[in-house]
């Protein structure tokens, strides 16, 4: 079966500027995938060659097993969106719009008024169902535009930053919303955010992109991974900062910080391998000193985002 | 034909939910079936023979007010409220969008020229200054009050929707969509002396407005495609 999405060496340039290229990048079915990137780095553009609004410059494109040029009304018809700017009709009604949503969507009219009815229930915004939209709020209008990307059950969901500009109180209600809907299943996810903390709790799959090129990919897990066994920390006893730092631990082991604390020495230490770690724990215990803790320094998705993103500031 | 439906809906449901339009739409009507009545009962030069002109000037001032209001909001609440890119993203064909955009204009800009032309019958009437329908005495006189109206609504709400994807305010939209008018009205004044609105002469007019409509909008369909419109956007 063909990945949800799928991209080879994938590159927009607009004139000299390149937005994005030469982008490797496949999404399961049924994947909850954010995609990371500062503002600029090429994530809108993505988004919309996805949707068959932009043909790439270079490279190919596949989506839900269609190319989104050619068969761009076919993808569309299977493919749920809340853009950055969510794009409701001021003029009308919070019903108005999903009625419109549900028209083109071609769902018949007894069902329409179903789904129409069990959307806005979902979002609860049922009771404001008669309101124009111009006088919603932005976590409002974000629901309503979640409603309505969902209106007609897509197979692929593209959310462009869904929380962006909302309190805490509606942040945390639409990502239980995306929440339960990766638990429902069948659904893939595809979600450009800024807020990492909120891909981490989420996405299943986690892509960084930096000036048009995707530098990192895999679960949020493993991207933190990367990291995790390199670097530790130890509670040891009957050890002294000084000792610390002047004794071999073993190859490629470095001491990056040795903190006194309440009779006993926190250590943090950079180890080339998990099995690195054995070795100076028994090295310590060789030495007199007694072990009370060791944890491996887990990072978080956003340690190593911005460990990425600024690289590349430093870089510039 | 469903999609195209889909599409008239949405834009008459935006139009009639919106008081700015109605209030447009309503002046233009009122005060282009009072105008020829005001003339009329106060000038004692508009003869029959002259009246039916007056008429047809004021009728198809309205349906182009309507028209170039309509088009040109259209398009430019679509780019401000952002609803543009997300109608690109459904599923409709480009065909669709820009047909459901000219055609909701088309039938605006021409219900406000019919309810124009209705008014001052009426008023004429009421004022003593027709008894029972004037205007549809010849045929000369039914394909200007008529066909005229239809075919310069599709001319003028063609123009609307591209000046709209180009042009940032309304009022610029507006003015520039309205100058556009003087393209068609440019061999008509410069051949004023000349002119005689024979049977003949206006169908041939009707003729080449129908064949300028008929290239318009198929440049208009080839022109209208997602991959332009999302660079207008990002622009």
């Amino acid at each position: 079966m063909d990945a949800a999405i799928s991209c080879h060496g994938l590159g927009r340039s607009f004139g000299p500027r390149s937005a994005v290229s030469d982008l490797d990048l496949t999404v399961e079915h049924g994947a909850v995938f954010g995609f990371l990137g500062p503002n600029g780095a090429g994530k809108t553009t993505t988004v919309r060659m996805m949707l068959g609004l932009l043909p790439p410059s270079t490279g190919r494109i596949r989506v839900l097993g269609l190319d989104p040029i050619k068969q761009g009304e076919a993808l569309r018809a299977r493919t749920g969106v809340v853009l950055d700017q969510v794009g409701l009709y001021d003029r009308l009604t919070a019903w108005q719009n999903l009625d419109f949503a549900a028209r083109v969507a071609h769902i018949s009219a007894p069902a329409r008024r179903k789904k129409i009815q069990e959307s806005l229930e979902r979002v609860e915004l049922l009771d404001r169902k008669n309101d124009r939209v111009s006088g919603f709020s932005k976590g409002m209008r974000q629901k309503l535009g979640l409603a309505r990307a969902l209106l007609s059950n897509p197979e692929l969901l593209i959310l462009d930053e869904p929380t962006s500009g909302l309190d805490p109180a509606n942040i945390k209600m639409v990502r239980e919303l995306i929440l339960s809907l990766a638990k429902e299943g069948g659904r893939t996810i595809f979600m450009c955010t800024h807020h990492l903390d909120e891909a981490q709790r989420i996405c299943t799959q986690v892509g960084i992109i930096r000036s048009g090129h995707l530098v990192a990919l895999g679960s949020p897990e493993e991207l933190g991974a990367g990291k995790v066994g390199h670097q530790i920390r130890i509670r040891a006893t009957h050890l002294t900062p000084a000792e610390a730092h002047s004794t071999h631990w073993g190859d490629g082991v470095a001491v990056l910080s040795a903190t006194e604390g309440k009779e006993e020495l926190i250590l943090e230490m950079d180890v080339p391998s998990e099995q690195a770690t054995e070795v100076v724990v028994t090295a310590m215990v060789r030495q007199g000193a007694g072990v009370r803790e060791v944890t491996p320094l887990r990072q978080s998705l956003e340690d190593v985002y911005l460990e990425i993103v600024q690289g590349d500031e430093d870089h510039e | 034909m469903n999609d195209l439906g889909t599409m008239l809906w949405k834009e008459f449901t935006e139009f009639f939910g919106n008081r700015r339009s109605l209030r447009v739409f309503g002046l233009a009507i009122i005060l282009m079936a009072v105008l020829p009545i005001f003339i009329a009962s106060k000038s004692n030069h508009v003869t029959a023979a002259v009246l039916p002109i007056f008429m047809l000037i004021y009728v198809n001032f309205a349906a182009l007010i309507t028209t170039a209001q309509t088009g040109t909001d259209s398009v430019l609440h679509e780019r401000a409220s952002h609803t543009l890119e997300t109608l690109l993203a459904t599923r409709l064909p480009d065909r669709v969008l820009f047909g459901g955009k000219v055609l909701a204009t088309v039938i605006l800009g021409y219900l406000s020229a019919i309810v124009t032309l209705a008014l001052q019958e009426v008023g004429l009437n009421l004022f003593g200054k027709a008894h029972g329908i004037i205007g549809f005495q010849s045929t000369v006189n039914v394909l200007l009050f008529l066909v005229a109206p239809l075919l310069l609504t599709a001319y003028l709400a063609t123009v609307a929707v591209f000046v709209g994807l180009r042009v940032s305010d309304q009022r610029s939209a507006y003015l520039l969509t309205m100058v556009s008018i003087l393209v068609l009205a440019l061999p008509v004044i410069l051949h004023l002396v000349h002119l005689h609105l024979t049977l003949s002469w206006v169908r041939s007019a009707i003729l080449v407005v129908l064949i300028l409509d008929i290239v318009l909008v198929r440049l208009g369909i080839a022109l209208f495609r997602r991959d332009r419109l999302v660079l207008y956007l990002q622009d």
